[in-house]
């Protein structure tokens, strides 16, 4: 221990101006999340506060790995030259101070640093578990990385190249998935089916994840252990093979949720068939470049009734057979979207309240054709003009919007989710409007089964049970990963997701009602006693049902 | 222990190529062993092997008694290495340097360590990496002696010196150890001064030890004869131990490998009567030389 100590220090004096240029730029990010507030009233400063966040995360993450380099680099282990080679060092002592060094200033401080950020939005501690949690991975999954990296290349020149060399090598072998994922879905002959989602599984993620921090361990250690780096870089690729083919080859599930139960809507939901709309042929996108074949779907209009009216059909996925009298039939299955996720009923049904202004798309519910069959060209020509029976299940999937908070517009008025929350900031009145100013932080985590939800916000005054609802003006976000932190750390993971998350901060300028929602004249009194309302739209399961069409008709044109 | 080192048939290669090819040799406590031969010869690689830098490709070698595959932190607490190609942590003063060595050998000698600093005249608070070479090997030879080694390994220690310092080097290491009775390996191409130093020596070629033995009878089996007739030059026909021969009008030179005293003498008086015969001795420089030419011009067999 003592020689790891020993090693510690000597490391950190080598190391102290980029260490505190490391901490000064923590502590920069810390403050300008904390003191994000000062610019709320300020669209210019705001954004000059996300650059500047966009800006410091690239730094910090382009100085953990010259951090990462240089720490591991002070005792090379490429090489037949350095210096502790023909030292007394023990392996183990070595390679301990250097995973504790960088645990430190390349993990343990900056997972302190988000949880600081949120300490001053007064997070739970779910919140700050998670935000914990999510952080750590990120930071160890990259820290992990550079320290392999590092033991396989003997000087920071070295080094910079090689990750210019892997990212290079890694978007290749990218390109080249994509590309033949491409080309065979162009060769393929079959129609693509539907197949009933199961319950969210995050089994793949903690594999990947598993996998991925036990292969940089191993090949670390055993670098450390007999320094031979061809053996090394042959394990770290194997690992990193093994980091993508385990999720999918493991066998069983140990983290997979629950399905999301529809509720009570599941035993008064009534899928029919209108057949005043008939039937209508249209393409597919999608064209068979080996056949040169085109693919069509044969639709009709189907409604559903039944829904307690905050909930609303987002998709549906169809399995059907239509049956000739000939005892020919044809089978498919697709899936297509059925209706917007939000509108003003499911909003009012929300709020309590009948809405007075809201866009245009949130008053009108679209009604859509519904594919029915996917067949080949070649099958609706032979079936043209014919008629016959179709049988078919089809699957509903509801979304649910509900209010989840109500705040008085009084600004340092906060609500608190479980790994979210939010805060007014200021409101300015306006003779026949309102401008709030809300921040909200969330955390993010790559293994969450649930997905984040939409948010909406509305004014309601609830003497009169009226509503409005309102526009985003502006907004800017500090903390979370800026798109060129995401876009490097995606590289090596070679998935999205991973890396992702972690707490920010969004300061949005909300007017009510939105521009051009053209509401109805309101008396200015109309604001005294409203209220900001939260809605927010949440998968709320889904529900099967049977449907026959007899006859349906396959069209003529 | 007897010895220090010993390698036994070892083999060294690296990709396609073997730098070292089966070569054996032992290293007596308390000697000077100079490992000698000309750049590319393998010296370097021998000693990466024996400190368990790279690992031989069969073969063995026991250092301290040790495999040198196995070669771990309580045998380098004994051993001192110095090498012309070692990177030093030029960021660090050499006072920062001792202090970080220090607590890695329980044997550490501070008086010591600060006599050797007295001895080079090396400034404790300039960094290394801004010492010029001649400090930068004496200031890990003091890393390296410091802690009083078993066994100090010197990789060409003295190549590209001025003689100064080379001579500075030689008196506070070589006569140190010496003194101390500690064991050294050394490859060097300063043959004059190894020489006056060293108790046995192995001369390395391609890979391969062309002789390997003590100072003393290598000195004394090696002469340089010069043989003038009277008459017209002398008839060849030279021994198989005589190698090197070079005639110039009456005058023929070459040199005995197996020079046995009188015995030689009247050999050499009986092949070339009447003629005048000088044999002279040689020095490590002198037999070096001749006996890598011999080897570059001869073939590669070995001069035993």
């Amino acid at each position: 221990m003592s020689q790891t100590m020993h090693i510690m220090r000597k490391d950190l004096r080598r190391l102290r101006w980029l260490l505190a240029l490391g901490l000064a730029i923590l502590v920069a990010r810390t403050l300008l999340v904390v003191n994000s507030g000062a610019a709320v009233d300020s669209v210019a400063t705001g954004l000059l506060m996300q650059q500047m966040w966009g800006t410091l995360a690239v730094v910090e993450l382009l100085l953990m790995a010259v951090i990462g380099a240089r720490l591991v680099h002070e005792e090379p282990l490429v090489g037949l030259t350095p210096f502790w080679l023909t030292r007394p060092y023990g392996v183990g002592n070595l390679l301990g101070a250097k995973l504790l060094l960088a645990a430190v200033f390349l993990l343990a401080l900056p997972v302190i640093a988000d949880l600081v950020m949120m300490s001053r939005f007064d997070a739970g501690p779910q919140a700050l578990a998670g935000t914990a949690a999510t952080a750590a991975l990120g930071y160890g999954s990259w820290m992990l990385l550079l320290i392999l990296l590092a033991t396989l290349t003997p000087s920071l020149g070295a080094f910079v190249l090689t990750i210019v060399g892997v990212v290079a090598a890694a978007s290749m072998l990218m390109a080249t998935l994509l590309g033949v994922a491409e080309i065979r879905s162009a060769m393929r002959t079959e129609i693509p089916t539907y197949t009933p989602p199961g319950a969210p599984d995050a089994t793949r993620s903690v594999v990947m994840i598993a996998t991925y921090v036990c292969a940089t361990l191993t090949v670390v250690v055993y670098q450390y252990r007999h320094r031979r780096w061809r053996v090394a870089a042959g394990l770290a690729v194997a690992g990193l093979a093994a980091t993508v083919l385990a999720p999918m080859l493991w066998p069983w599930s140990f983290a997979r949720g629950e399905q999301i139960p529809p509720g009570a809507w599941a035993s008064t939901v009534v899928v029919r068939h209108d057949p005043s709309w008939g039937t209508q042929a249209t393409d597919v996108f999608n064209v068979s470049r080996r056949t040169r074949e085109t693919w069509r779907r044969l639709n009709a209009h189907i409604m559903v009734t039944g829904l307690p009216p905050q909930v609303t059909v987002q998709w549906v996925g169809i399995r059907s057979r239509l049956q000739f009298p000939d005892g020919t039939a044809v089978e498919s299955s697709q899936s297509a979207g059925f209706a917007d996720a939000f509108n003003a009923r499911s909003a009012e049904a929300a709020l309590g309240a009948r809405i007075l202004a809201a866009p245009e798309f949130f008053k009108t519910q679209r009604e859509r054709w519904t594919p029915m069959l996917t067949i080949t060209g070649q099958e609706l020509v032979r079936r043209r003009g014919r008629s016959g029976r179709l049988e078919a299940n089809i699957d509903v999937f509801g979304t649910e919007m509900r209010a989840v908070g109500t705040l008085r517009l009084t600004p340092g008025v906060s609500l608190a989710q479980r790994v979210a929350g939010l805060e007014i900031v200021s409101v300015q009145r306006g003779p026949d409007s309102r401008n709030v100013v809300v921040r909200r932080w969330r955390t993010t985590s790559p293994i969450s089964l649930a997905p984040a939800p939409q948010q909406y916000f509305a004014l309601r005054r609830r003497s009169s049970s009226e509503a409005l609802m309102g526009g985003v003006e502006n907004r800017w976000q500090v903390g979370g990963r800026p798109t060129v932190v995401m876009a490097l750390l995606r590289i090596p993971f070679g998935f999205a997701g991973w890396g992702s998350g972690g707490f920010s901060v969004e300061t949005m300028h909300l007017r009510f009602p939105g521009r051009g929602y053209e509401p109805s004249p309101l008396d200015p009194s109309w604001f005294d006693d409203a209220e900001l309302v939260v809605l927010e739209t949440r998968p709320a399961g889904f529900v099967s049902r049977r449907l026959t069409i007899d006859p349906f008709g396959v069209p003529a044109t | 222990m007897d010895t220090v080192i010993d390698v036994t048939d070892l083999t060294c290669r690296y990709q396609q190529v073997e730098a070292v090819t089966g070569i054996s040799f032992t290293v007596a406590e308390g000697t000077v062993f100079a490992l000698l031969g000309p750049n590319g010869a393998g010296k370097t690689t021998t000693i990466r092997a024996l400190m368990n830098i790279i690992r031989p490709s069969s073969g063995e070698a026991r250092v301290l008694g040790v495999d040198s595959r196995r070669l771990g932190r309580s045998e380098l607490e004994a051993i001192g290495y110095v090498s012309e190609n070692q990177q030093m942590p030029r960021w660090m003063t050499l006072a920062d340097l001792l202090a970080y060595c220090r607590p890695f050998y329980p044997t550490w000698d501070d008086t010591l360590c600060r006599k050797l600093v007295d001895d080079f005249r090396l400034p404790l608070d300039q960094k290394i990496g801004r010492m010029s070479r001649g400090m930068r090997v004496k200031a890990a030879l003091v890393s390296a002696l410091a802690y009083r080694p078993l066994l100090l390994v010197l990789d060409e220690p003295f190549s590209g010196l001025d003689p100064v310092v080379r001579d500075d080097l030689i008196h506070g290491m070589l006569e140190r150890a010496g003194e101390e009775r500690w064991s050294v390996l050394i490859s060097s191409h300063d043959l004059e001064e190894v020489e006056r130093l060293v108790d046995a020596v192995a001369f390395l070629d391609s890979g391969r030890i062309v002789l390997s033995e003590p100072m003393t009878t290598l000195q004394g089996r090696f002469r340089q004869v010069e043989v003038t007739e009277s008459g017209p030059g002398p008839a060849l026909g030279l021994e198989e131990s005589w190698i090197g021969a070079t005639q110039t009008g009456r005058v023929l030179r070459f040199i005995d490998t197996a020079y046995s005293g009188p015995a030689s003498d009247d050999r050499m008086a009986a092949k070339f009567s009447g003629a005048r015969i000088e044999v002279q001795p040689m020095s490590l420089r002198q037999i070096f030389i001749a006996l890598v030419r011999h080897r570059r011009g001869q073939g590669q067999e070995s001069v035993q």
